[in-house]
C-alpha cells in the first residue's frame, strides 16, 4: 500500500507532467481505438462481402449463332475436344471451387401446351384430314380435321381451308390425308392452312418433309408422325436445368431470375436428387400451379446432338415433381424448370446453345482466374466472370483496410513511443529515487509497485478517457467511413460494363462492439505495464553499475586559426564555420528536407501525370448489344440512334455492319470455277439456294478491323493486298451508265443517263475460306447471294468482279465475307443514297424534307447520314464506337440516353441496349484517384510532420546553445546582436541546405516544382520561426539560469 | 570610496510551490583595489548577491548602487559590458571561439577591434600566465586551470573596475586554485580592481582583504577590511 500511495503521490505532485501525459495518452488511446475500430469494421465488411457475394464464371463458345441458347452447333463440341487440355487446366485452377456443366435437357408434359412468343414454330401443324371439297378459283380445298397429330390448337372436327402449292398432287374428295404445313391468317373465319415443307433452321432444328401431303395410309413411324413428335418437343417442351447450387446459377446469380414464391432447394434435396423443382411463372400460370403442387414431367436429353431432334432423344427420368418454388419470368430464360443434383464437378457434356457451363470461384481469386482464361479466349471461348459487385465493393475497402492497418501501426508506434517517454520520465528519471528506496531496504517488488502505481495509473486514466472519447466519436467516424464507401457506390455506372456483373450491393454498416474499445485500452495498459517493468528493471540495474558517473567525451574541433573577422555578425559567421557536426546537421536537414519534399512532390505529380496520361490515352469503346449485354452482331439496330450518336462529337471510330440477311455462295474465282454450277444459268435453282444457306455470311462493314468479329474477339489480324487498306471500305464510287427510256405516248425511246453511288467491289475473306476455295489476295470472285426481305421472302442476286483485298484470321473460326457497307446495302439503300427519293415530298412546310425508307428527314441530315455511310431507315446488325474524350464519359452516358439507347437488362424492349466498356478504365482511374487521395493526405501529414520535426530540431539546436547565449548576455552583448547572430546562422545554414537539396534535385534531371519550392520556403520559415521563438525566449533574463547549470 | 554598494537588498525566488528569501536586507559596500570574499553555506544567498552585483538580475527590494547609480535605473547590458566582469566556476568560455577570440570578444563589444584587440588579448593571456600557443586553441583543448585563466583574461579584457568571481577555484586542483587566487589578488592589489569572490575556499577567504559571511540571506562582515594597498 505504501508503494502504491507513494507512487500515486509522485504522479500527483508533478501535475504538469502528469496532465500532459494523461492528455497525450488519452489522445493516443482515442486514435488507437478509432483506428482499431475502423480496421475491424472494414475487415468485418470484407469478410461479410466474402460470404454475401458469390463469384461465378460462365464458359461460352462464340460460335456461328452465338448466343442462341437453343441451337446445336457441332463446332462447339469440336472446339471443346480440341481445347480439352486448356479447359481441364482452367477447371483445376485454384480459384475454382466447382464446375457445373451446362447440359441439354428438356421436359415435356401432356399438360404443357405452350402459347408464347418463344415457341419456335408456332403455326406449324401436322393434321389428319378428310377432303370435303375443292374451290378451283381459290385453288383451295376444304378439309375436315380428323385428328391433330400436332397443332397449337385442337382443330379436331373443324373445317380448315387448305391452300395448295405449285406442283402439288391433286387430292381426292372424300379421302383421308396426312398433311404438314402452317396455319396462316386468312380472310374468312375458318382457319387457313398452307401445306408446305417444314424445312427451317431456326433454333438449330432441321426437319424436312419432302412431300408435305401424303395419303393417310401412313403408319406411326412415318415422317409425319416423327415431325409431329419433333414439333411437340420443339414447341411444347420446357428447358430443364440441373444444378447443385441454384443461387449461384447465372440467371439467379445475376438476379435475372428471382424466386417469386416458395424456396430454393435444401442441401438434402441436392444430395438425394429429390424430385422437386422450381418452375417459371409462365409454366405455373399456364398449368395453374402453385408452390406445393406437383407436375408430371418426362425428361429427355440428347446423346450427342440437337435436344429438339426426337431422333436423338432418350428419356432420362419421368414422374411427379413437387414444385418447391416459382421463379419470375425473363425473356432470356423462358419456360425453365430447375432441379437439384448433387455437386459432381463433372466435365463438359453435350450442350445446346453456346454456354458450356459455369465455374464457381473464390471471390478473391477471380481476377487471377480471369487472367488464366486468356489462353482459351484466343481459341474462340469466352469466360465471363460475374462477381455480383464483390470487387467493386471490396477493392476500395481493401485499400482502406491497408490504410487503417498502417494508421493502426502508426498509432501503436506512437503509443509505444509515448509510453516509453512516460516510462523514461516517470521511471527512468527516478533512478535516484529507486536507489534511495533500495538503500532504505525496499525490495524490488516494492520499487516496481511504486513505479507501476504512477505510470500505470496514468496509462489507465489515459486509456479509459481515450477509449471513451473514441466511443463518443464512433458515430462521426463511421459516418465518414460510410461516406467513403458510398462515394464509390455512387459512381455513375449507366451503360457501364462494370454494372454487368453488379447484381447485389452490401451496405457498409459498421458496428464494432464494446470489446474493440476494451481491447484498445488493454493494449495500451499492457504496453504501459511492460515498459514500466523494463524501465524499472533498468533503473534498479544501474544501481550496481556506475550510475551517474557518465563521462561525456568532449568535442574537440580541429585547430583553427584565430579569425580576423570582425563586426556585428562575427560570432554567427564563426559559429557557422566552426559548428562542425551541428553545422553539417543543419545543412543536412535542409538538404534532406528539400530532397524529401522533392521526392514526395514529384511522386505525387508523377501519379497525377500518370492518371492524366491514362485518362488521355485509354481507349474506351462501346457497343450496341442485346438485353443481356452479349457482345455479338446479328442485332437489329435502327439507324436513327446510331446516326444520332455517331454524329455527336463525343464518339469517334464508329463502326457499323449489316448483313441484311445476305449469305454468299462463291462459285468462281477469277477464271476458275470452284463449283461446276453456274447459278445464273443453272436449271438447279433449288441447289443454288441450298448452297447459299450453307455458305458464309456476307457482311457489310465500315471497317474490317472494326467489324464485330474483331471488336468482340479481341484477337485476330488482317493482311491487306498491297495498295488497299481500311479507307477503301469507306470509299464511295459513282457508277454511271445509260438506259433506254420508252415513252408510250410518243413511242420514242430515249437514252437516259444514270449515276449512283456505291462502295468498291472488294472483300475480305477468312484465311480458312481462302484455303478452302484456293483464293489468293487480288483474285476476283463471282458469287451468288441471297437475302431475306422484311416480309420474309427471299431472293438470289449475283455479283461479279468482287476483288479479294484482305485476308483475316480470327479465333472464332469465322468465315464471314466482309465488303464495304455501301456495297452490301440493298438497292433501296443505294437509291436513297443516290437521291432516288420522291421529289414530290420536297419543300414540305418550308423545309427541305425527304422521305427515306419511311423516315422523314431534312436534306442536311441526309447529307450527314451519307457522310457517315449510314442509310436512314435501315437496320444494322452491329454498332461499335469509341469515346472521343475520356473526360466526357458522363456526357456520353447522357448522350446514349438522349439518342434512344437503354441499359442492359432494362425492361424497355423498344430501345437498343448499349454498353460502354469502361470497367477497366473506371477501376484504374478510381484506383489511381484513391491512391492519389491517400498519398495526398499521407504526404500532407508528412509535410506537417517534416515541418514539426524541423521546428523541433531548430528549437533544440538553439536550446542546446542557451549557455552560449547566457554567457554572451552575461558579457553584456546586446540581445539584438545575439538574436541576429543566432538567427542568421540558423537561417543561412538551413537556406544553404535547402538550396543544396534543390540543386541536387536539379542534378537528378528533375526541375524543382513550384510546390517543392513552396514547401522548402515553408520549411525555412518554420525553422526560422522556431529559432526566433527559441532565441526570444532564451534571451529573457531567466536565461542567466543557464550560467549556473551544471555542464 | 566604495564602487558598488548594496542598500537593504532583498531577493525572493518565487516558485509555484514556495517562495525563498535568498537575501534579507543586505547592506554592504565594495571598494576598488580590494579583494572581497563572500562566504557562507550553500543556499545562503552569496551567489544571488553576486548575480545582483553582476547585473544579471535586479533586487526584489532595495538597490544595488554602482558608482552612485542604482542598477535598476541603468541599462544592464551596458552595465555588464562596461562595468562588471564575471568569472564563473565552470569558466563559461564560448566554445566556438578560440582563446584569443574569447578574450577579444568583450573588447569588440565595446568597439575595440582588429590587431590592437588581438595584441591586447595576447598580452592579457601572457599576464595570466599562459603561453602564446594557447591563443589559437579552442577552450575545450585546454585544462580547467588554463580555461579559468582565460576566463580571467577575458574578464580583464573588459577593462572594468569591478571583477566578480563565482567560486573560481571550485573546479580546479590546488595548484591551479593557488594560481588563480594569486592572479585575483594581483588584480585587486596591483591593478586596482574591486574583486569580489564567492567562495568556499578558506584560502581565498584568509587572503581576502575583507570577508563577508552570508547566513540565511543576511550579510555579516567577518574580517575587518584593511586599507587598500
Amino acid at each position: 500500500m505504501l508503494a502504491i500511495r507513494n507512487g500515486v503521490k509522485s504522479a500527483l505532485r508533478t501535475p504538469g507532467k502528469t496532465i500532459l501525459f494523461a492528455l497525450i495518452l488519452t489522445m493516443i488511446a482515442a486514435l488507437l481505438a478509432v483506428s482499431f475500430s475502423v480496421f475491424s469494421a472494414v475487415r468485418g465488411y470484407i469478410n461479410d462481402c466474402n460470404g454475401y457475394f458469390h463469384t461465378i464464371a460462365e464458359l461460352e463458345y462464340v460460335g456461328r449463332d452465338y448466343p442462341d441458347p437453343f441451337v446445336y452447333d457441332e463446332a462447339v463440341a469440336e472446339a471443346v475436344e480440341e481445347n480439352r487440355g486448356l479447359i481441364d487446366e482452367l477447371m483445376a485452377n485454384e480459384a475454382v471451387t466447382a464446375f457445373e456443366p451446362a447440359s441439354a435437357y428438356i421436359a415435356v408434359s401432356d399438360s404443357i401446351h405452350r402459347f408464347d412468343e418463344n415457341v419456335m414454330d408456332p403455326n406449324a401443324a401436322v393434321l389428319d384430314v378428310n377432303v370435303m371439297s375443292y374451290d378451283s378459283e381459290l385453288s383451295m380445298y376444304t378439309v375436315l380435321v380428323n385428328n391433330s397429330l400436332y397443332s397449337r390448337n385442337d382443330y379436331t372436327g373443324k373445317l380448315v381451308l387448305l391452300k395448295t402449292f405449285d406442283g402439288m398432287d391433286a387430292m381426292q374428295i372424300g379421302k383421308n390425308y396426312t398433311i404438314a404445313g402452317r396455319f396462316f391468317k386468312g380472310n374468312t373465319s375458318n382457319p387457313w392452312f398452307a401445306a408446305a415443307d417444314l424445312t427451317y433452321s431456326e433454333g438449330g432444328v432441321e426437319v424436312t418433309v419432302d412431300k408435305p401431303v401424303l395419303s393417310s395410309e401412313v403408319g406411326p413411324d412415318s415422317e409425319f408422325h416423327k415431325l409431329a413428335r419433333d414439333l411437340h418437343f420443339k414447341n411444347d417442351s420446357v428447358r430443364v436445368t440441373y444444378t447443385s447450387s441454384i443461387e449461384d446459377l447465372y440467371p439467379f446469380h445475376q438476379q435475372i431470375l428471382k424466386l417469386d414464391s416458395g424456396r430454393f432447394f435444401t442441401e438434402e434435396e441436392y444430395a438425394s436428387r429429390a424430385k422437386v423443382c422450381i418452375i417459371s411463372e409462365r409454366i405455373a400460370g399456364l398449368l395453374d400451379l402453385k408452390t406445393g403442387d406437383s407436375i408430371r414431367l418426362d425428361i429427355f436429353t440428347s446423346d450427342g446432338g440437337n435436344v429438339y431432334d426426337s431422333g436423338s432423344l432418350r428419356e432420362t427420368d419421368s414422374g411427379e415433381y413437387e414444385i418447391v418454388g416459382i421463379q419470375t419470368d425473363s425473356a432470356s430464360f423462358p419456360y425453365r424448370v430447375f432441379m437439384p443434383v448433387p455437386d459432381s464437378s463433372g466435365g463438359i457434356v453435350n450442350v445446346n446453345g453456346y454456354t458450356l457451363g459455369q465455374f464457381r470461384l473464390k471471390n478473391d481469386k477471380a481476377a487471377a482466374f480471369s487472367e488464366a482464361s486468356a489462353a482459351l479466349f484466343e481459341k474462340g471461348f469466352r469466360v465471363n466472370v460475374y462477381d455480383q459487385g464483390y470487387s467493386a465493393a471490396t477493392e476500395p475497402m481493401r485499400e482502406l483496410l491497408l490504410i487503417s492497418a498502417v494508421f493502426l501501426a502508426v498509432c501503436l508506434l506512437m503509443a509505444v513511443c509515448a509510453l516509453a517517454l512516460q516510462s523514461h520520465l516517470f521511471v527512468g528519471r527516478q533512478r535516484e529515487a529507486a536507489r534511495t528506496m533500495h538503500d532504505l531496504g525496499s525490495g524490488k517488488a516494492h520499487i516496481i509497485v511504486y513505479f507501476l502505481s504512477s505510470a500505470l495509473l496514468l496509462s489507465l486514466i489515459g486509456a479509459a478517457l481515450g477509449c471513451a472519447a473514441a466511443k463518443l466519436m464512433e458515430g462521426r467516424v463511421f459516418g465518414l467511413l460510410k461516406d467513403f464507401a458510398s462515394q464509390f457506390a455512387n459512381t455513375d455506372l449507366r451503360f457501364s460494363s462494370s454494372s454487368l456483373a453488379l447484381s447485389r450491393t452490401l451496405e457498409l454498416s459498421p458496428a464494432p462492439g464494446f470489446i474493440v474499445y476494451l481491447a484498445a485500452g488493454l493494449v495500451l495498459a499492457a504496453g504501459a505495464v511492460i515498459l514500466t517493468l523494463i524501465f524499472s528493471a533498468a533503473a534498479m540495474k544501474t544501481r550496481t553499475g556506475s550510475a551517474g558517473k557518465r563521462t561525456v567525451k568532449a568535442r574537440v574541433p580541429r585547430r583553427a586559426r584565430t579569425s580576423r573577422l570582425s563586426g556585428m555578425f562575427k560570432y554567427g559567421l564563426l559559429s557557422m564555420r566552426r559548428g562542425g557536426a551541428r553545422t553539417i546537421a543543419v545543412l543536412a536537414m535542409g538538404v534532406v528536407a528539400a530532397v524529401f519534399f522533392g521526392r514526395l512532390v514529384s511522386s505525387l505529380e508523377g501519379y497525377r501525370e500518370q492518371l492524366a496520361s491514362y485518362i488521355e490515352n485509354a481507349q474506351i469503346s462501346g457497343y450496341a448489344t442485346d438485353s443481356e449485354g452479349h457482345r455479338l452482331s446479328g442485332l437489329v439496330l435502327k439507324s436513327k440512334p446510331i446516326f444520332a450518336l455517331s454524329s455527336s462529337d463525343l464518339v469517334k471510330d464508329c463502326n457499323f455492319s449489316s448483313g441484311f440477311g445476305h449469305i454468299m455462295f462463291i462459285w468462281k474465282v477469277g477464271d476458275k470455277y470452284v463449283e461446276y454450277t453456274h447459278p445464273a444459268t443453272s436449271f438447279a435453282y433449288e441447289t443454288t439456294f441450298d448452297k447459299i444457306w450453307k455458305s458464309p455470311a456476307w457482311t457489310g462493314v465500315s471497317s474490317v478491323s472494326g467489324s464485330p468479329l474483331f471488336h468482340y474477339s479481341a484477337s485476330g489480324s488482317v493482311e491487306w493486298l498491297e495498295g488497299y487498306g481500311e479507307e477503301d471500305f469507306k470509299r464511295v464510287d459513282v457508277v454511271r451508265g445509260t438506259y433506254e427510256d420508252y415513252d408510250p405516248y410518243t413511242g420514242e425511246t430515249r437514252t437516259e443517263e444514270y449515276a449512283y453511288e456505291t462502295g468498291l467491289q472488294i472483300c475480305a475473306l477468312s484465311r480458312d475460306t481462302m484455303e478452302e476455295y484456293g483464293i489468293k489476295l487480288g483474285d476476283e470472285l463471282e458469287a451468288a447471294y441471297g437475302y431475306y426481305a422484311d416480309n420474309g421472302s427471299g431472293m438470289i442476286s449475283y455479283i461479279s468482279g468482287l476483288k479479294v483485298v484482305a485476308c483475316y484470321t480470327s479465333a472464332t473460326k469465322s468465315s464471314e465475307v466482309f465488303s464495304p457497307l455501301t456495297l452490301v446495302q440493298p438497292d433501296r439503300a443505294f437509291a436513297a443514297m443516290s437521291n432516288y427519293y420522291d421529289e414530290s415530298e420536297l419543300e414540305n412546310g418550308g423545309q427541305d424534307m425527304v422521305w427515306i425508307n419511311g423516315e422523314r428527314i431534312t436534306r442536311s441530315t441526309l447529307a450527314k447520314y451519307r457522310e457517315l455511310g449510314l442509310v436512314p431507315g435501315l437496320s444494322y446488325s452491329s454498332f461499335t464506337f469509341g469515346l472521343a474524350d475520356n473526360t466526357r464519359l458522363d456526357e456520353l452516358r447522357d448522350k446514349l440516353t438522349e439518342c434512344g439507347f437503354t441499359y442492359v437488362r432494362s425492361n424497355d424492349r423498344h430501345m437498343t441496349p448499349a454498353v460502354i466498356e469502361d470497367e477497366i478504365y473506371l477501376n484504374t482511374v478510381h484506383s489511381m484517384e484513391r491512391q492519389i487521395q491517400y498519398v495526398s493526405v499521407l504526404y500532407y501529414a508528412l509535410y506537417i510532420m517534416a515541418g514539426a520535426i524541423g521546428f523541433v530540431l531548430a528549437w533544440l539546436f538553439v536550446m542546446s546553445r542557451r549557455r552560449e547565449i547566457a554567457v554572451q548576455r552575461a558579457l553584456g552583448t546586446q540581445p539584438a546582436r545575439i538574436l541576429l547572430n543566432f538567427f542568421l546562422e540558423q537561417a543561412i545554414l538551413i537556406f544553404a541546405g535547402l538550396a543544396l537539396g534543390l540543386a541536387a534535385t536539379k542534378l537528378t534531371g528533375v526541375d524543382p516544382s513550384p510546390m517543392q519550392l513552396m514547401l522548402c520556403a515553408a520549411f525555412l520559415a518554420l525553422w526560422a520561426l522556431a529559432s526566433l521563438i527559441c532565441l526570444i525566449t532564451g534571451l529573457r533574463r531567466r536565461s542567466f539560469a543557464a550560467l549556473t547549470e551544471p555542464e | 570610496m566604495s564602487i558598488i554598494e548594496a542598500h537593504d537588498v532583498t531577493y525572493k525566488y518565487v516558485t509555484k510551490y514556495q517562495t525563498v528569501n535568498a537575501l534579507n536586507g543586505v547592506n554592504c559596500a565594495f571598494e576598488e583595489g580590494r579583494l572581497y570574499a563572500l562566504v557562507g553555506k550553500s543556499g545562503s544567498g552569496k551567489s544571488t548577491l553576486l548575480s545582483l552585483m553582476a547585473g544579471l538580475m535586479l533586487p526584489t527590494t532595495g538597490e544595488i548602487v554602482f558608482e552612485g547609480k542604482p542598477t535598476s535605473s541603468i541599462n544592464l547590458d551596458k552595465y555588464r559590458r562596461e562595468n562588471a566582469a564575471v568569472i564563473y566556476q565552470s569558466f563559461r568560455l564560448l566554445p566556438l571561439l578560440t582563446v584569443s577570440e574569447n578574450v577579444t570578444y568583450p573588447m569588440e563589444l565595446r568597439g575595440f577591434k582588429g590587431k590592437k584587440a588581438r595584441d591586447k588579448a595576447a598580452e592579457l593571456i601572457k599576464k595570466v600566465g599562459l603561453p602564446d600557443t594557447v591563443l589559437d586553441r579552442f577552450p575545450n583543448m585546454l585544462s580547467g586551470g588554463e580555461q579559468q585563466r582565460v576566463a580571467v583574461a577575458r574578464a580583464m579584457s573588459m577593462d572594468t573596475k569591478l571583477l566578480l568571481a563565482d567560486e573560481p577555484t571550485g573546479n580546479l586542483d590546488t595548484e591551479n586554485s593557488r594560481r588563480i587566487i594569486d592572479l585575483l589578488i594581483d588584480l585587486a592589489h596591483n591593478d586596482g580592481y574591486c574583486v569580489v569572490v564567492v567562495t568556499h575556499d578558506p584560502e581565498i577567504a584568509s587572503r581576502a582583504d575583507t570577508t563577508y559571511r552570508i547566513r540565511d540571506g543576511v550579510i555579516f562582515e567577518e574580517k575587518q577590511a584593511v586599507p587598500a594597498v
